[in-house]
């Protein structure tokens, strides 16, 4: 036994003493990043148990233990790197002063531990964004905002107003949002109301898939009047849109019914050319299609939000 | 197949006329989607009278009306152009 450690050794109670102290500057920063954790877990679990609880479930338990884990660890090495003196895995001081290496590997501990609390939350995030994929896919583009994550509206539909169809085909032509390789003619009626001024050779609106925030407003205000989601689906979700795209639309969850898609006819926005027919005005430059929306397609969805005032 | 003997009546994107070499009339092509369109609303009229609910069939009917004039319209503009 080494004569000048024992005169630098603690006493049991300097140990005592420095040990509680050590244990509490762990649980401190433990629960709180346990607390960290628990709150992403929470943010998962509404969303878990909702849509895909299965799936969700083990993300969970994941986030939980990883972040509790990573939590004490990195307690334990942060509390011996500021006190230098030696604490074991129960939170209990040894009363050993650490060398300067045992600091370097405590610093390692907090950034595994760092690691094991990203990890946490990673898997609870993971969670949430299983559950959302298991909902239905949606395209981040307009809508990719936390309003997404809303919960789901039931379109206003009239009682039995809908059948179960089968989504489109993805390989099917006959899908929604087909592409024409006409070359641009000016239609006729296009000065119609509802015409998108950004909506310019190029497809101002969609070039990139992503809506104009004029359009983004438009549809907003629709989904907020009628309370109802609008997808925008075809060449304008897809980013191919070109200076002759319609705008293609499904409402609800299977297309709305046969008012409420008038009604999107008059008030959403439309292209230059294409789209249905009207028996005097021609071309309309906007599809309303009465079917569900296809979520292996891409899609841009745009819900009701009365927060925001619109 | 590439048949260079069509000929396109109507210079709109959708509902284009054309006349094929051997038919005596012209016909309208239809887009694949709004053909599709057409047929949902068919079956969800069918569903409509089916569950009683005859304000929404009549609506889903009118609907569907409308967009068939439009194709009939543009047909007999096409054609009434080409005479």
């Amino acid at each position: 036994m080494n004569p000048a450690k024992n005169a630098d050794e603690p006493t049991f109670g300097q140990g005592f003493v420095t040990g509680l102290w050590n244990n509490g500057v762990s649980i401190v920063v433990a629960v709180g990043v346990v607390a960290a954790g628990a709150a992403l877990v929470a943010v998962a679990v509404p969303v878990a148990v909702v849509t895909a609880p299965v799936v969700v479930g083990g993300g969970v338990v994941a986030a939980a233990g990883a972040a509790a884990y990573g939590g004490y660890q990195t307690g334990l090495a942060a509390s011996q790197l500021a006190t230098g003196a030696e604490v074991n895995q129960l939170g209990v001081a040894t009363g050993r002063q650490l060398t300067p290496a045992e600091l370097g590997e405590k610093a390692a501990d907090v950034t595994v531990g760092g690691a094991m609390i990203g990890a946490g939350a990673a898997s609870a995030l993971r969670g949430r964004w299983a559950a959302q994929a298991a909902a239905g896919a949606e395209a981040q583009g307009a809508a990719g905002t936390w309003r997404s994550w809303l919960p789901r509206r039931k379109t206003p539909n009239k009682p039995g107003s809908q059948g179960n169809r089968a989504p489109a085909n993805p390989s099917d032509p006959t899908s929604y949002g087909g592409e024409n390789p006409d070359p641009w003619t000016p239609p006729p009626g296009s000065s119609q109301p509802g015409v998108s001024p950004g909506a310019g050779p190029g497809g101002g609106a969609g070039a990139k898939g992503v809506l104009s925030k004029e359009d983004q407003l438009r549809i907003q205000r629709f989904a907020n009047t009628y309370d109802t989601d609008v997808h925008v689906v075809g060449s304008r979700a897809k980013g191919t849109a070109g200076p002759k795209s319609d705008y293609d639309y499904i409402l609800g969850e299977s297309g709305g019914n046969s008012r409420l898609r008038q009604k999107a006819r008059g008030e959403l926005p439309r292209g230059n050319a294409g789209g249905e027919i009207h028996p005097t005005r021609g071309e309309t430059g906007i599809d309303v299609f009465n079917e569900p929306v296809d979520p292996s397609r891409p899609h841009i969805t745009i819900r009701p939000n009365h927060l925001g005032g619109q | 197949m590439n048949d260079p003997c069509i000929t396109r009546i109507s210079t709109t994107t959708n509902a284009t006329v054309v006349q094929l070499p051997e038919r005596r009339y012209p016909g309208v092509v239809i887009q694949g989607d709004s053909l599709q369109n057409l047929h949902a609303l068919v079956l969800d009229a069918r569903k409509q009278i089916d569950c009683g609910n005859v304000a929404e069939c009549r609506d889903v009917l009118e609907e569907l009306e409308e967009l068939l004039r439009g194709y009939l319209e543009s047909y007999r503009e096409a054609t009434k152009l080409s005479e």
